[in-house]
């Protein structure tokens, strides 16, 4: 062995050394938590997380979780993907100017959310699973699983579980009840409006498209899905039923699929710059040909309609889907 | 011909009875004669589905054979040259960045991506189109191409969600007009091909004999090509890049004795469908109802092929040395290792003091000392661990083009990843490095296995290499599709990335490192023998095949666990050992000590550009070293004749 190998291997050791020191010490600080009077404690996909006192200052990395503290008249102190955020999401709050933007969804930068001294980290479990160590030892870290394997539980449910957990995070569950109170209103509303407008039928299909692979694809929202409960809950009846479980809330098909249920009323959303109804599709024989588009049963629902939000999404879904259905 | 005819007729019938809407064949006979749904159905989507697989297949087909010829290569095809990779990218950035473009001239942005490609490839590959050598460049440019399209979509995810599905190709049509403009271009081609078979019967002759007949070979030479450019880029702009079609119908045609580019060309065109179409109905059957890939289908049926082809090449290519290169007159070493410690110093201060927004120097204030300085120490770690692989395996293939991507061990590892995940939706992200050490462990047996013979032939086991590095990544590709939302993780862990790596990462990679230097400086010594050829090393009493065997299992063994621990960062044990070999020679201790400094710099490097570059945002550190890394090596190629 000659000297650089020794050098090298010097400075391998120490690092070793170095590296055993520090991993200790962010172990102890993780351990201290003593519950006092004023903590709270909630329920993510990480298991139970418990805070001192409620967080004040919230850093959220996935867009519905920061739509669900403006719901509850809060502002994030950070947020990721600010600018995209505001391309696909359309709801009556407005998201602070002076928020910081955190990075990306997918890789937040951790120096910047450690920079705003949190109180509390908000992430979602197929972004974030792999970095709950390196967020923890920032701030608590809560991190929700909006799409559960779990066939029992609707998407709907768990966007209400979460909102109230958030709610609870921030001392705000009395908000939340206003807003969940506010919108099962809403529903009945809608559902009278509904009821009093005359629909040839009360069937409906809920899609998003857009332009796949030389072709649209369009998603075909399930059961289970939070968008087809809050047509259910307005007295509409989402009739498409799908072959297996779909974990996301929706089917993919092409327009031979739409056959199937062409009887029914045709709501959509899709952004208006990959309009394919009006660009791919207008003179396919197959859509022409469609019970829906041929009897004009087909209801816009805007482009920025986000269907996987939370409650102000939801609102305004259901503002968008009377609007365009009843006063058509 | 009437076998292929008939399987063309089979498959096209049940091709026809595919689709979403469920009608059984008879209702399907009956009712397609009159005007309604199902003749609608048949004739605006279904036909011209069949129509584009059948063009497209033959196209590529016909490509392939083209370019076997030209290159005088078996192992060629519009996507082992890299020309599907090219065109794609091509489609990819204007997509982004200019969608109108590409919405009314989607034939000519596949051109000219391809068009660039091919100029890239033949001017790299130098004038003999030796077929290793040409493969090797094929596979660079498509790495380059692959990962800065892969960069793309991280950054632009919105954007290009729909590419994920074409990026393997697919045959969706949803009226004629794919057909249309497909159609007749791939008419046009096919007959100048046909037109130019005879000429191409001479130019395989050889270049002298056929100039001595009178025959104006650069004419000839420049029609095929660009007939041969145009079929895959009209493809590519119209199904996306498909592959292996291109390279298996040919040898299924010349395997089945035809003689003759007229009648190659022909069978090609048929047996080219005859696969396209039997591969997208294999693709429905496996999943009815949901779009998988055709391109897929065709790579995990092509991998294997192109595996046998490796080897079967590799045989009638026995005598495969070529010189490593490296300077004569190597610099001292204690200067080298200064100058490169010094940088090393400078990067990691500049590393540790600046995170993109604000300077700090306070190195141990929490957030850098939790985050900041144990992802620079891992970068640097794995770093030196990529580039003593690639010492190890570029000293075992005696391929200065060698390293753990080019031997398949990364794609198969990145494929092993991406199953774990697909078969176990519910696993872990922490987990893929478990697959990825299943699939590289995998890719090592292949290659042992079919190597052991020919005593690890280097030309051999870099062939076959490439062979299982096609196949993982197609294999890839599957899975990033059947995976769906949770591909967002997985492709920022496909592209490498430093992000978020804690002292726990330090520990672990520095201990990996502290085991597996030992044995890689043991094998140096061996390895400088083996310098001098099989014959002399044999000679001075070295077992040629056990110390290939040892330094084969050290290098994947160490660029394995740089992969699990920091995913699939590809280029720096290519690039690192060849800019030691131009500092200190060819002997491999000096060469492995240079080297791996230079491959820590090089990691925290592009660690600290993709952290900087778009802050607060992140570029995943192996797309930095592939855009870094390519160019150099492209400079190498060129230099290397």
């Amino acid at each position: 062995m000659n000297r650089y190998m020794k050098a090298f291997l010097l400075l391998a050791l120490s690092v070793i050394l170095v590296a055993g020191c520090s991993s200790k010490k962010t172990e102890d600080k993780g351990a201290g938590g003593e519950t006092s009077e004023n903590s709270v404690t909630i329920v993510g996909s990480n298991g139970e997380v418990t805070l001192d006192k409620p967080a004040k200052k919230v850093v959220v990395l996935e867009w519905t979780y920061a739509e669900d503290l403006l719901a509850l008249g809060m502002q994030p102190a950070g947020m990721a993907d600010i600018q995209e955020y505001h391309n696909w999401v359309n709801i009556d709050a407005e998201l602070s100017a002076d928020v910081a933007d955190v990075g990306g969804r997918q890789e937040p930068n951790l120096e910047a959310i450690a920079a705003l001294e949190p109180d509390l980290i908000i992430g979602v479990s197929f972004r974030h699973d792999a970095m709950l160590k390196d967020l923890e030892k920032i701030a608590p870290t809560v991190i929700f699983n909006p799409y559960p394997e779990d066939e029992s539980i609707d998407l709907y449910k768990e966007m209400t579980t979460t909102f109230n957990e958030i709610a609870k995070a921030v001392d705000k569950t009395d908000e939340a009840e206003k807003v969940l109170a506010h919108l099962d209103e809403k529903y009945e509303e809608a559902k009278a409006e509904i009821e009093k407008a005359d629909l040839k039928t009360k069937d409906v299909i809920l899609t998003l498209a857009y332009t796949g692979p030389q072709a649209p694809e369009i998603r075909v929202f399930t059961p289970n899905s939070m968008a087809s409960q809050i047509l259910e809950k307005i007295g509409l009846k989402n009739v498409h039923v799908p072959d297996q479980f779909e974990v996301f809330g929706s089917s993919t098909f092409n327009v031979e699929g739409l056959t199937k249920y062409e009887d029914a009323n045709y709501l959509y959303t899709v952004q208006e710059e990959d309009n394919v109804y009006e660009k791919q599709l207008k003179d396919n024989a197959v859509w022409k040909n469609l019970n829906f588009v041929k009897e004009d049963r087909l209801f816009n629902l805007g482009e920025d309609t986000w269907l996987y939000g939370g409650p102000l999404s939801a609102e305004t879904l259901l503002n968008q889907i009377v609007d365009t259905m009843v006063n058509k | 011909m009437i076998i292929g005819l008939f399987l063309l007729f089979v498959l096209s019938f049940i091709h026809l009875t595919q689709g979403q809407a469920d009608y059984t064949v008879s209702q399907l006979l009956k009712e397609v004669w009159v005007e309604g749904r199902i003749q609608d159905i048949v004739l605006s989507l279904r036909l011209p589905r069949l129509a584009i697989g059948i063009l497209a297949g033959g196209a590529l087909a016909v490509a392939g054979a083209i370019l076997q010829t030209l290159t005088n290569n078996p192992l060629a095809s519009a996507s082992t040259l890299g020309i599907n990779a090219g065109a794609y990218f091509f489609v990819v950035v204007s997509m982004i960045f200019f969608p109108s473009v590409l919405g009314d001239f989607p034939f000519l942005v596949a051109l000219a991506g391809a068009v660039l490609s091919s100029v890239l490839v033949v001017t790299l590959a130098g004038k003999q189109m030796e077929p290793v050598r040409v493969a090797l460049t094929g596979m660079i440019i498509s790495l380059l191409f692959a990962s800065m399209t892969g960069s793309l979509q991280l950054l632009f995810e919105n954007q290009t969600n729909g590419l994920f599905l074409w990026g393997s190709g697919t045959l969706v049509q949803l009226n004629w007009s794919g057909v249309a403009f497909a159609g007749p271009m791939i008419i046009i081609l096919f007959i100048a091909a046909l037109g130019i078979a005879k000429p191409m019967d001479i130019l395989s002759l050889g270049e002298d004999v056929a100039s001595s007949l009178g025959q104006n070979v650069r004419i000839v030479k420049l029609i095929a090509w660009a007939a041969a450019i145009l079929l895959a880029a009209t493809t590519v702009s119209v199904v996306g890049p498909i592959g292996f079609i291109g390279l298996m119908a040919p040898h299924i045609v010349r395997m089945l004795g035809v003689r003759g580019h007229l009648h190659v060309f022909l069978q090609s065109f048929l047996w080219g469908s005859v696969m396209m179409i039997g591969a997208d109905v294999l693709g429905r059957l496996i999943q009815p109802g949901q779009e998988v890939p055709v391109g897929a289908m065709t790579a995990l049926a092509g991998g294997p092929w192109l595996l046998y082809l490796a080897w079967k090449t590799a045989k009638s290519h026995t005598k495969g040395d070529r010189q490593m290169g490296g300077t004569l007159k190597p610099v001292k070493l204690p200067v080298v290792i200064s100058i490169v410690t010094i940088l090393i110093v400078a990067v990691f201060a500049l590393a540790l003091s600046y995170n993109g927004m604000a300077w700090s120097l306070d190195w141990m204030k929490p957030v850098v000392w939790n985050f900041r300085v144990p992802r620079v120490l891992t970068a640097f770690i794995i770093g030196v661990m990529l580039a003593l692989a690639g010492v190890l395996l570029q000293g075992v293939l005696r391929n200065p083009l060698a390293d753990a991507s080019v031997l398949g061990v990364t794609s198969m590892g990145g494929a092993g990843a991406m199953l774990l995940l697909v078969a176990i939706p519910a696993i872990p992200v922490q987990y893929m490095p478990l697959g990825a050490v299943v699939g590289a462990a995998v890719a090592l047996g292949i290659i042992m296995v079919t190597a052991w013979k020919n005593n690890f032939q280097p030309m051999l086991v870099a062939l076959m290499g490439i062979a299982i590095s096609a196949f993982g990544s197609a294999a890839t590709q599957v899975f990033v599709v059947k995976a769906k939302l949770a591909v967002a993780s997985a492709l920022v862990w496909l592209s490498g990335s430093t992000y978020g790596k804690g002292w726990e990462d330090v520990q672990l990679s520095l201990w990996l490192l502290v085991l597996l230097i030992g044995p890689a400086v043991y094998l140096t010594r061996s390895l400088d023998v083996l310098t001098f050829g099989d014959d002399v090393a044999s000679g001075l009493g070295l077992s040629v095949k056990s110390t290939r065997v040892w330094a084969l299992i050290v290098g994947v063994a160490i660029s394995t666990a740089g992969v699990a621990i920091v995913g699939t960062i590809g280029f720096v044990g290519l690039v690192s050992p060849h800019i030691a070999r131009r500092l200190v020679g060819f002997r491999h201790l000096p060469l492995l000590v240079v080297s791996g400094l230079l491959g820590g710099l090089l990691l925290v490097t592009a660690d600290f550009v993709g952290r900087i570059a778009i802050a607060p945002k992140d570029i995943p550190s192996g797309l930095i070293v592939a855009l870094i890394g390519t160019p150099y090596l492209l400079y190498l190629l060129r230099k290397m004749k």
